[in-house]
C-alpha cells in the first residue's frame, strides 16, 4: 500500500493533522531539538536490527518470505518436472505422489508450476517497485528542493495519476501494449510512484528548511551531492516502509492483471494466470488442486511482506504507527 | 469569501488533471498500431473497401486532429460511438452506471459498517492482544486476492450450498412486486459486495484506528482526562465527535479503490457495471467507450476529491489558512 | 457526530440490518438501476417453475445489433434468428428448404435466381411482408453508403459497379416482378448464392428505410426493437443481463408452443450451476469433461451432443519465404499431434478435416491426405525442403538461419489458448524453435489484415457455410492468384450438381495438397436441455430450426 496512493493532494493537507505531514514535522523537531537532521537516521539506526527481530511481526513475516523465496530459487532441486511440460496423458491428474499438487488442463506439474510462477511474481513485485522506487524518489526529491513551478509540475502530474483508479488504466494500457511480464512491471511501476513521490516530497521540504542546506549551499556543495547525502538519505526509512508494502501492491496487482488475462501469459506460469484457468465451475467445485495452491500462496506471501512492512513501520515511527494508513488505498 | 475561492481553486485544478487524464489515456490508445476496427471486417474484405470504410470513421486523421475532433464533441457531451455496440458512449454508460452505484455504495456501507466499530475499538485498546488479534486478521482480510476470494464463495455458496446465484443482477424474466424484485436483486447482490467490501474493509478500519488512536493522544483530550473526565464520556463525547472529518476523509478518498476494485468484482460476478464494461471495452478494443468510461472514473474521482475538501473546510475552517 | 454514537452503540446484528436496510434503500429508490421488470412475463414469484417459458443462455452480451444484415456475434445472431426469418433455411441433410420463401428455382444457365414468397406473412407490427422488402434488404448492402463491406452474393450480380458508385438508383441485379416474387440476376453465376440467403434473413422496408442506410450500425432505437417475422417478437432487451421475446401468434409456420423464450447472458464458467440450479434450460456446453458430463447427468439434464459447425486452423503465411515451401507446410502439419489435441482438450468430442470444407459436406471428398501425426514424416519432407541441424545446437536450420516458428494466437477460445503450447510441443519435437504469441483478438486479427505484415502462423477458428467453399471467411494468404484462383473461381460460377462436384473435388484436393492451413480440429456441439425441456432438436447448421416446438413440462421433482 503506498502511501497516499489515491489521495490528492489538498486532501492530504486537510489532513494534516492525521497525515505524513504532521509524521514528519514530528520528525523534524525532534531533529531540531536534537540539533542535528543525522541524528534522527541515527536513532532509527541504533534501535538495533535485532530488536527488529525480536519483534514476531517482523520475524514471522521474513521467516515465511525467505522461505517461499528460497522454495520459488530453489526450484529445480524441489521438483523433476519442469514447469511447461506437457503430458497429454496426465491431464488434471489429483494430486499423488508423483504429481504432489496434481496437473493441469495440459498434465503440467502443478507443484512445479507452483515453484516458478512463485519466481514472476516475486519479480514482478520487487521490480516493479525498484521502478516506483526510482521515479518516485527521484521526482519527489526534485519537487521538494525545487518547490515553486517545478514542484506544482510534477505535483499536478502526480494527481493525475492518482486520480486515476488502478485498474481500469491499467487493463486497458496493458490491453493495448500487450500481455507479458514487462509490460505488467511497466504498468505497476508508472501508475503507483505518486504515493512516494508525495511522501519523498513532503519531507524534503521540511528537511531542506534546516541550515545545513544553507550551509552546504554556502560552502559550495554541489547540489545533487546535497539532495543525495542531507536529503535522500533522510528518506530512507520512509522508502523502505513504504517500499515493503508497495511489493504487496505489486504482487497482488499481477495476480489480478494476469487473472484478467492481461499479465503474464501462456505458457510461462505466474499465480495469477494459474488460477485463471480455475474460472470455471467444475474445477472450482471437483479439481480444488487446481486453484488452491497459487490462491493460498500469493495470500500467504502477501501476508508475510505485510506483517514484515506493518513492523518494519512501527519500528521506524514508534510514536505514530501506522504511516501506511494516512490515507486508504485499494490493493487489490 | 474565501472559502469560495478556495473552491474555485480546487475546481481549476480539477479542470487541468481531468485535461491531462484525458490526453494520456488518448496518446496511449491511439499510439499503438493494431486496429480497433479490424473485427469489421471478414476475410473476404478486400484491402480498398477496408480503406474506404476505415476513411469514413476517421481512422486516417492525424493524432492531434483526433485529439482536438475529440475534445470538441466532448465538450458538447458527445463522447463518440461505441464501435463495438455501435451506441452512443454516453448512452451506454448512462444504462450501467446505476448498477455499479448500487454495488459500491452497498459495499461502502457494509465495509463502514464493519470498520467504523473495529478501528475505533482496536484504537482504544491499542497495543493490547485484541488490537493484536485484530490488526492480524485485517491484514489477513487484505492479503486475499479479492478474485480468490470470489472463487472461494462461489464455490461455496452457489456450487455446494446452491443458496446464492453465481453471477448476473436478476433472475432473468422474473416478474414480481417491487419487494420481490428487490430481494432477487440483493441476493445477486450479496457477494460481490462482499468481495468488494472485503476489500475496502481493511483500510477503512486501519485509517479508523490510526486517526483515531492520534485523537486519543492529542493534548486536548488528554487534558479532559486530566480534568478527570470518565474514560467512556471522552471517548463517546468527545473524541468520537472530532473524529468526523477523517471518517469524510476516508470516505472520498475510498471512491478511486471502490471503482478500481469493482471492475474486478463485476469481471468474476457479471455484474453489468462500469468495471465490467470497461473490462470488455479494453479486451474488445473500444476506444471510444474506454475513453469514455476513464474519464468518468477520473471524474468522479476528482469530485470526490474536492467535496471531501470542501467537507472538511467546512468542519473545520482552520485549512482555509494552510491552503 | 450523534450517527456515529448511535452506530457506536448499536449491536452487530443492528449494523447488519442497516446495511441490508440501506442497500435495500438503494435499489428501490432505483439510483438507474437497470434491471427493468418484465410486465408480461406472467405470474409473481420466479420462472423457474414456469411452463411458458425456456431460458436459453448466452455465453456472452449481445451487442443489441439486431439488424439481420449488420450483426456481428453469434449471440446477436441467436436473437436475429429467432425474430427474423429467412427465404431459405437447412434442413439436417444440409439442403436448403424454402422458408419465407414457397420455392426456388435456378434458371439452367445458372444466371437467375427466382423466388416465389409465401402471401399472408405480416411483419410484428402488423404489416404485410413483400417481395419489396427482400428487393430492398439485399439491394442495401450493396449501397455506397452501407457501413460494411458488400457480400459476395451483392457482387455477383448484375448492375452491381454502377449501384455501388451511386451512378444508378435502382440494382438491376434483384428485381421484384409482383409482389410475392423475386429475382436475383446474376452477371457471373454464384454458387453460394441460397448460402447467403440461409444466413441473412430479410428484413422490414417500412421500418428501415426511415433511417438513412449510412447510420444501420448506430440507429440504437430500431436496432434494439427489430421488427420480423419470425416465430418470436422482440420484447426487451437489458444490456449484460437477458433477451426477452415473446411468442408470435401469427407466425406462418405456427404459433411456438412455449410463449416465452428467454436468452440469459450466462458466462461459460457459471454454466453449469446455471443449468443445475435451474436458472436457465437449454445451454451450449463449452468442453465435454466427464466430470461436467457427469454432473450433469445426475441432475437428469440431457446433454445433446451433434457435429460442431466451425473449425480451428492455424494460417500459415505462404508468402513468408520460409513457408512459401509446400513440403514445409505439409512437414508442420504432419507434426501436430491432432488427434493428441481432440483427445486430451475435446475429451475425444470432435473431428479433425484436412481441406476446408465440412466432412460431412456431401461434397467432401473422401480421399484427402489426412496427415496422421508421425514427427518422422515431418522431419524427412523439412530435410528435403533443406532444413537440418548442421550447428548441433537441437533445432534445424537452412543457409544459416534457425527454423523459428511464432505461434500468434487470440485470447478468447480456451480450448484454443490450450492448444497452442502443444502445438509449440509439437514444433519443438521436430526442431523447430517455437514461441508463443498471445493478444487480444482485434490485435491478431490485424496482422493478418496487413498485407505488408509477415507472420508464421495464426490460431483462428472460422465456420463452415455449406456449400460454401474457398476462404470466404477464413484467413488466408494463399488462394489469390493463379492454380488455386481459377479452381476457386471454377467452384463458384458452376450450378450444374454433377459439375459443381466434380469442381469442388479438384479444388480441395488441391488445398489438401498445399495446406494453406493446418486444418485442426472441429469440436462438436453439446447441448445440456433441462428435464423439463421437450422438443428440442438441432442440427448442424440450424441451432433454432425447431424452436416454435420446444416446450417445458411441469418440474419433475428431484
Amino acid at each position: 500500500m503506498s502511501i497516499e496512493n489515491t489521495a490528492v493532494p489538498s486532501i492530504a493537507t486537510a489532513a494534516a493533522m492525521h497525515g505524513a505531514k504532521d509524521n514528519v514535522i514530528q520528525t523534524v523537531s525532534d531533529a531540531t531539538a536534537s540539533d542535528t537532521v543525522g541524528r534522527t537516521t541515527a536513532d532509527h539506526a541504533t534501535r538495533s536490527s535485532h530488536s527488529l527481530l525480536r519483534n514476531p511481526l517482523f520475524a514471522g513475516g521474513l521467516a515465511v518470505t525467505l522461505a517461499i523465496v528460497a522454495a520459488c530459487l530453489a526450484a529445480p532441486l524441489l521438483t523433476r518436472y519442469a514447469p511447461n511440460d506437457i503430458d497429454l496423458n496426465s491431464l488434471e491428474v489429483a494430486p499423488s505422489a508423483t504429481h504432489w499438487l496434481g496437473t493441469d488442463a495440459l498434465g503440467r506439474d502443478i507443484f512445479s508450476r507452483l515453484l516458478y510462477g512463485g519466481r514472476m511474481s516475486i519479480l514482478v513485485g520487487l521490480a516493479a517497485v525498484a521502478l516506483q522506487i526510482v521515479i518516485g524518489v527521484t521526482l519527489g526529491t526534485v519537487a521538494g528542493y525545487h518547490k515553486g513551478i517545478v514542484d506544482a509540475i510534477v505535483m499536478r502530474i502526480s494527481e493525475i495519476f492518482q486520480c486515476f483508479p488502478f485498474y481500469p488504466l491499467a487493463i486497458t494500457i496493458a490491453a493495448v501494449f500487450g500481455a507479458n511480464v514487462w509490460n505488467v512491471v511497466l504498468i505497476i511501476g508508472v501508475l503507483q510512484w505518486p504515493g512516494l513521490a508525495r511522501l519523498v516530497r513532503a519531507e524534503v521540504l521540511s528537511l531542506r528548511e534546516h541550515a545545513f542546506v544553507d550551509y552546504s549551499r554556502a560552502i559550495g556543495v554541489p547540489t545533487w551531492r546535497i539532495l543525495w547525502n542531507g536529503l535522500v538519505r533522510n528518506c530512507i526509512p520512509v522508502i523502505v516502509v513504504n517500499g515493503t508494502l508497495a511489493v504487496t501492491t505489486a504482487i497482488l496487482s499481477e495476480a489480478a492483471l494476469s487473472f484478467l488475462g492481461l499479465g503474464v501469459s501462456q505458457p510461462d506460469p505466474s499465480w495469477g494466470n494459474m488460477l485463471s484457468s480455475a474460472q470455471n465451475f467444475r474445477v472450482l467445485s471437483y479439481e480444488p488442486w487446481m486453484w488452491i495452491p497459487p490462491g493460498v500462496a500469493i495470500a500467504l506471501l502477501v501476508l508475510a511482506v505485510n506483517a514484515m512492512g506493518e513492523a518494519l513501520q512501527e519500528h521506524v515511527r514508534p510514536r505514530f504507527g501506522y504511516i501506511a494508513d494516512i490515507a486508504p488505498s485499494h490493493r487489490h | 469569501m474565501p472559502i469560495v475561492k478556495y473552491i474555485a481553486r480546487r475546481a481549476a485544478i480539477a479542470v487541468v488533471v481531468l485535461f491531462g487524464i484525458s490526453l494520456i489515456v488518448f496518446a496511449v490508445l491511439n499510439l499503438q498500431p493494431g486496429n480497433p476496427y479490424a473485427s469489421m471486417f471478414s476475410p473476404q474484405t478486400d484491402a480498398a473497401t477496408r480503406e474506404e470504410l476505415l476513411r469514413k470513421v476517421g481512422y486516417y486523421d492525424p493524432l492531434w486532429l483526433k485529439y482536438v475532433k475529440w475534445v470538441g464533441r466532448a465538450l458538447q457531451g458527445d463522447l463518440g460511438y461505441s464501435i463495438q455496440l455501435g451506441v452512443p458512449v454516453t448512452a451506454v454508460i448512462a444504462s450501467r452506471v446505476g448498477n455499479t452505484l448500487v454495488l459500491t455504495v452497498a459495499a461502502a456501507v457494509i465495509a463502514f459498517v464493519f470498520a467504523l466499530p473495529v478501528g475505533i475499538y482496536s484504537a482504544i485498546r491499542r497495543g493490547r492482544v485484541s488490537d493484536r488479534l485484530i490488526t492480524v486478521v485485517t491484514f489477513g482480510i487484505m492479503s486475499i486476492p479479492a478474485f480468490f476470494l470470489a472463487m472461494i464463495l462461489i464455490r461455496v455458496f452457489s456450487a455446494q450450498l446452491k443458496v446464492l446465484p453465481s453471477s448476473g443482477m436478476i433472475t432473468p424474466g422474473f416478474a414480481g412486486t417491487p419487494e420481490q424484485v428487490t430481494w432477487d436483486v440483493i441476493r445477486h447482490l450479496i457477494m460481490p459486495a462482499t468481495v468488494l467490501a472485503a476489500m475496502s474493509f481493511a483500510t477503512y478500519s486501519r485509517y479508523i484506528r490510526s486517526s483515531t488512536s492520534e485523537l486519543l493522544d492529542a493534548d486536548f483530550v488528554r487534558a479532559l482526562f486530566a480534568k478527570g473526565l470518565s474514560r467512556r464520556s471522552v471517548i463517546y463525547g468527545h473524541v468520537l465527535k472530532n473524529a468526523a472529518k477523517p471518517i469524510v476523509t476516508v470516505l472520498m478518498l475510498a471512491v478511486p479503490g471502490l471503482l478500481s476494485g469493482a471492475l474486478i468484482t463485476e469481471t468474476v460476478f457479471s455484474w453489468s457495471g462500469i468495471g465490467r464494461l470497461g473490462y470488455d471495452a479494453a479486451v474488445g478494443r473500444d476506444y471510444p467507450l474506454l475513453m469514455g468510461i476513464t474519464l468518468l472514473l477520473a471524474l468522479v474521482t476528482l469530485l470526490a476529491n474536492l467535496l471531501g475538501d470542501v467537507i472538511n473546510v467546512i468542519i473545520d475552517p482552520r485549512i482555509r489558512v494552510q491552503s | 457526530m450523534t450517527a456515529i454514537k448511535d452506530l457506536w452503540h448499536t449491536t452487530w446484528r443492528k449494523t447488519a440490518a442497516a446495511a441490508i436496510a440501506a442497500v435495500c434503500a438503494v435499489s428501490l429508490a432505483g439510483c438507474g438501476l437497470n434491471t427493468s421488470v418484465g410486465t408480461a412475463a406472467t405470474a409473481a414469484g420466479t420462472s423457474a417453475q414456469s411452463t411458458d417459458t425456456v431460458r436459453y443462455a448466452l455465453w456472452s452480451n449481445p451487442n443489441g445489433q439486431f439488424n439481420p444484415v449488420t450483426y456481428f456475434t453469434d449471440y446477436d445472431r441467436a436473437i436475429i434468428f429467432n425474430v427474423y426469418s429467412r427465404l431459405v433455411v437447412l434442413d439436417a441433410q444440409q439442403n436448403y428448404q424454402p422458408s419465407l420463401a414457397k420455392s426456388y428455382n435456378w434458371s439452367a444457365d445458372g444466371k437467375e435466381l427466382t423466388f416465389e414468397l409465401r402471401d399472408n406473412v405480416k411483419w410484428h407490427d402488423g404489416e404485410p411482408f413483400t417481395a419489396q422488402d427482400v428487393v430492398y434488404t439485399y439491394a442495401a448492402t450493396a449501397n455506397k453508403d452501407f457501413p460494411l463491406d458488400p457480400s459476395t452474393l451483392v457482387q455477383h450480380l448484375e448492375g452491381y459497379e454502377d449501384y455501388h458508385a451511386g451512378k444508378t438508383q435502382d440494382f438491376a441485379g434483384i428485381t421484384a416482378p409482383d409482389d410475392h416474387t423475386v429475382v436475383f440476376h446474376f452477371a457471373t453465376p454464384y454458387s453460394g448464392a441460397l448460402a447467403t440467403f440461409a444466413d441473412k434473413p430479410v428484413l422490414a422496408k417500412h421500418v428501415w428505410e426511415k433511417v438513412p442506410i449510412a447510420q444501420w450500425k448506430t440507429a440504437t432505437d430500431l436496432l434494439k426493437h427489430p421488427i420480423g417475422t419470425g416465430p418470436y417478437k422482440f420484447k426487451e432487451f437489458v444490456d449484460g443481463q437477458y433477451v426477452a421475446l415473446e411468442a408470435n401468434p401469427d407466425y406462418f409456420e405456427g404459433a411456438p408452443a412455449t410463449k416465452n423464450l428467454i436468452f440469459k447472458i450466462v458466462s461459460p464458467d457459471t454454466l453449469q450451476t446455471a443449468v443445475i440450479n435451474k436458472e436457465v434450460d437449454i445451454a451450449e456446453i463449452s468442453n465435454f469433461n466427464s466430470k461436467e458430463l457427469d454432473a450433469y447427468k445426475q441432475q437428469g439434464v440431457n446433454i445433446v451432443e451433434g457435429e460442431g459447425n466451425g473449425g480451428q486452423y492455424l494460417t500459415f503465411d505462404t508468402k513468408n519465404p520460409k513457408l512459401a515451401d509446400k513440403r514445409v507446410r505439409q512437414a508442420l502439419l504432419y507434426a501436430i499431434n491432432r488427434k493428441g489435441i481432440i483427445d486430451s482438450l475435446l475429451y475425444g468430442h470432435g473431428i479433425t478435416f484436412n481441406a476446408q470444407a465440412h466432412p460431412s459436406d456431401p461434397l467432401y471428398p473422401k480421399d484427402l491426405n489426412s496427415y496422421d501425426y508421425s514427427p518422422e514424416k515431418a522431419k524427412e519432407l523439412l530435410k528435403e525442403a533443406g532444413w537440418t541441424d548442421t550447428d548441433g545446437d537441437g533445432f534445424l536450420d537452412k543457409d544459416g538461419q534457425k527454423f523459428t516458428f511464432t505461434i500468434n494466437f487470440p485470447t478468447g477460445n480456451k480450448t484454443r489458448e490450450l492448444s497452442a503450447p502443444i502445438i509449440q510441443k509439437n514444433f519443438q519435437d521436430i526442431g523447430i524453435d517455437a514461441q508463443l504469441s498471445q493478444a487480444d483478438f482485434n490485435t491478431t486479427l490485424a496482422i493478418l489484415q496487413d498485407p505488408n505484415k509477415q507472420y508464421d502462423g495464426v490460431l483462428m477458428g472460422g465456420t463452415f457455410r455449406p456449400q460454401q467453399y474457398g476462404s470466404a471467411n477464413w484467413w488466408s494468404r494463399w488462394g489469390e492468384d493463379g492454380e488455386s484462383k481459377a479452381a476457386l473461381d471454377k467452384v463458384n460460377e458452376t450450378t450444374d450438381p454433377t459439375a459443381l462436384a466434380q469442381a469442388v473435388s479438384q479444388y480441395l484436393h488441391l488445398e489438401n495438397d498445399e495446406v494453406p492451413f493446418a486444418f485442426l480440429y472441429i469440436p462438436n456441439q453439446g447441448t445440456a436441455v433441462r428435464p423439463e425441456v421437450k422438443n428440442f432438436e438441432r442440427s448442424t447448421y440450424e441451432i433454432f430450426s425447431n424452436v416454435s416446438k420446444w416446450s417445458v413440462s411441469p418440474s419433475q421433482a428431484q
